[in-house]
């Protein structure tokens, strides 16, 4: 503990050091003046699910300004080129304000009533269930975005930008709402069908400040988890981030980072403190990673359905290492018991049929893989419990009758009335650990991995298509969750995944510039911890209108 | 005046110790290791017999039955505590001092100063084993100092 203490004090320190050598060197004489470089014109920045990277022309939205001015190559296919909105202020017209974003409408049918809006994690009923024997049908505008970008001019060759983004997944189900099984509600579960879709809220997506400069990238607020490097290498699909068993998420950072740049290779390497998992833990989670680019070899890619670009081919490795400090299963006040979460993760983008710009999207041909292994890393991945449950129930008095459920006999009802010592109310969120039959605690282990492939139809890629794999598997959820464990009562073996896969097919079509629409069967199956197998079909079509 | 500082090497060195200190917690626990329920409880093995005929009925995590602090490692008084953890009584501690609502296991009529049951525990009244484990109420109250 104290050594992660004392590594974010140096950290801090080395970024105190870098900005006050910046500050102090207020003498620079013109000519030094003259050689930092100026920011060149900026494209627009963030779209659906992109942030991060070298901008291309000015059609999709990357962050990460060029730190030389470089006249605009002339685009392979101007028919995509879509002006970003950018309001501009102050004499030289250096203070920009970029708006982009997108209008989406969505209508997805399901072949069970397992699942919101975005399929994500969720548990698939169980076919003993109503909700696993009957469809559902949901049209949603809530994926829609908005966002913000503001760029200020360069101080002593220090840019700085803040982004500000948001959603309109406000009001959100519960955690485990979705999954219609026993003890979970379906549906969108804390508020009604019509608010739900109807009255779509404002979330917050991104919302950080970001300085740059020759030496060190520091990122501070809330975007994309590092592990993954998301969200470079995510792959095409019209359903909403993140796949299932795919690493999609955003929280809090302290982020310090570096690009190692040449013009036929860029090697960046980064490192951070994130918001703890669970905050009783008293230390932040600490994500790492190093990524390699070939700049010349670029593949036409579209994380999620939206923000279509050329990215350079790139592998990219990273990790995360936390601590839990969960309370026992006991009566309190007892030592809290410490636990390692860890992940590792590999990725890869390959331009197998490469492209020159982000307009050359004909005949372009892209792979995109991600492969994680670790364990307490559930909220790594979108919405994701696997059906894990914490206790919130006390013991059972000693000797007091139950039934085949786990549930007290009515003629000792007063035994099974809370008795012991304080309320246990577990102080960390579901899927990360759990407590055996003997009340240890345990990590839960997860492996995915995700492939996925996207080929731009000739003559110009104005249609493409997309297919995604992924699954998912963990060697120790179900023994956490026996279907026999009836004197856990909060086990519910019914509605706990041990392993889950999920295929897709995607057809795209830009109708213009700005308009895209898109059709999509994506397919769950998911073993249960009872070794049920379920499955859930879903069809989809999308309507995008990008600002 | 221009001051000079090797920042690249401050930004590596910051890296460097924070991907260390990851690196170092990975060591720290894992899920194998000895997981107290109540401050100061250790390791315990269960007599033959104890909880023998069916594991999920009269043993739950919360309830103690007073035991010989002979056989709790490092217990100095004369009552120990066999702590229940679920399935089986694996963890002891030793007698405490008095907290509020605290009550002596039913067969001592006063516990010495140190001889109370940890926080928030009760007595498994219901327990109907062999118990005890070698302590004798009348010991265990004549022995106060």
């Amino acid at each position: 503990m104290s050594r992660t203490s004392l590594a974010i004090l140096i950290a801090g320190s080395g970024l105190l050091v870098v900005y006050t050598a910046r500050a102090q060197s207020d003498d620079k004489s013109p000519a030094e003046l003259a050689e930092q470089p100026s920011q060149g014109p900026t494209p627009p920045v963030e779209s659906a699910e992109q942030q991060s990277q070298e901008p291309a022309a000015p059609i999709a939205l990357p962050t990460q300004p060029t730190t030389t001015p470089t006249p605009a190559p002339t685009p392979v296919n101007p028919w995509f080129v879509r002006p970003p909105f950018v309001l501009t202020a102050g004499a030289g017209a250096d203070w920009k304000l970029t708006i982009y974003g997108f209008a989406e409408a969505d209508a997805m049918r399901d072949s069970t009533r397992s699942f919101n809006d975005g399929l994500n994690n969720n548990v698939i009923a169980h076919p003993l269930t109503q909700a696993g024997r009957n469809p559902r049908l949901q049209a949603t505008i809530r994926n829609s975005r908005l966002g913000f970008k503001a760029e200020t001019p360069a101080f002593h060759s220090i840019r700085s930008s803040g982004v500000l983004e948001f959603d309109l997944f406000g009001n959100q189900p519960k955690v485990d709402g979705g999954g219609g099984s026993p003890g979970q509600p379906s549906g969108p579960g804390a508020t009604t069908e019509a608010a739900y879709f109807n009255n779509a809220a404002f979330r917050v997506r991104h919302a950080y400040v970001k300085l740059e400069d020759p030496i060190v990238d520091v990122l501070a607020g809330q975007t994309y988890y590092l592990l993954g490097w998301q969200n470079y290498f995510f792959g095409s699909t019209c359903g909403f981030l993140g796949m299932p068993n795919q690493l999609f998420n955003r929280t809090v950072q302290l982020r310090l980072s570096h690009t190692f740049a040449s013009n036929p290779i860029n090697f960046e390497i980064a490192a951070g403190a994130f918001r703890p998992a669970q905050r009783d833990s008293a230390l932040p989670d600490t994500q790492a990673g190093a990524r390699l680019a070939i700049n010349q070899w670029k593949g036409i890619t579209t994380p999620g359905s939206g923000g279509t670009d050329a990215r350079a081919a790139s592998i990219g490795v990273s990790g995360m290492v936390r601590q839990f400090k969960v309370d026992p299963h006991a009566p309190l006040p007892a030592p809290t018991i410490p636990l390692i979460g860890w992940v590792i993760a590999a990725n890869v983008l390959l331009p197998i049929i490469p492209a020159k710009d982000g307009t050359d999207r004909g005949n372009a041909l892209t792979l995109t893989g991600e492969f994680v292994t670790g364990t307490g890393s559930a909220d790594q991945y979108t919405g994701m419990t696997a059906g894990a449950t914490m206790p919130n129930v006390y013991p059972l008095a000693p000797g007091t009758p139950i039934d085949y459920r786990g549930i007290a006999l009515p003629n000792d009802v007063n035994g099974a009335a809370p008795i012991v010592g304080t309320p246990y109310t577990p102080n960390i969120d579901p899927g990360l650990v759990a407590f055996d039959r003997d009340e240890r605690l345990h990590t839960i282990n997860w492996q995915t991995f995700v492939v996925g492939i996207q080929y731009y139809l000739p003559p110009r890629g104005r249609a493409f298509i997309s297919g995604n794999y992924s699954q998912g598997k963990s060697n120790n959820i179900a023994s956490l969750f026996p279907p026999d464990s009836i004197r856990q009562t909060w086990v519910n073996a019914l509605g706990v995944f041990r392993s889950s896969r999920y295929l897709d097919g995607n057809v795209f079509f830009d109708v213009t510039p700005a308009v895209r629409v898109g059709l999509s069967y994506q397919r769950v199956d998911q073993t249960l911890a009872d070794d049920t197998k379920v499955h859930n079909n879903r069809f989809e079509m999308t309507f995008l209108y990008f600002l | 005046m221009r001051v000079k500082i090797n920042v690249r090497s401050s930004f590596i060195l910051g890296v460097a110790a924070f991907l260390g200190a990851a690196s170092g917690l990975a060591c720290y626990e894992n899920s194998g290791s000895f997981q107290p329920v109540t401050y100061g409880a250790r390791p315990w093995t269960p007599p033959d017999g104890w909880f023998s005929d069916n594991p999920y009925i009269p043993c739950a995590t919360g309830y103690y039955v007073a035991i010989d602090a002979t056989t709790c490692k490092g217990c100095t008084g004369p009552v120990a505590y066999a702590l229940c953890t679920g399935v089986t009584t694996n963890q002891c501690t030793c007698g405490g001092p008095f907290w509020p609502g605290a009550e002596c296991p039913k067969s001592i009529a006063v516990c010495c100063p140190n001889d109370f049951p940890p926080i928030n525990w009760q007595e498994n009244t219901k327990y109907s084993g062999p118990g005890w484990f070698g302590l004798s109420p009348s010991a265990a109250t004549s022995t106060c100092p």
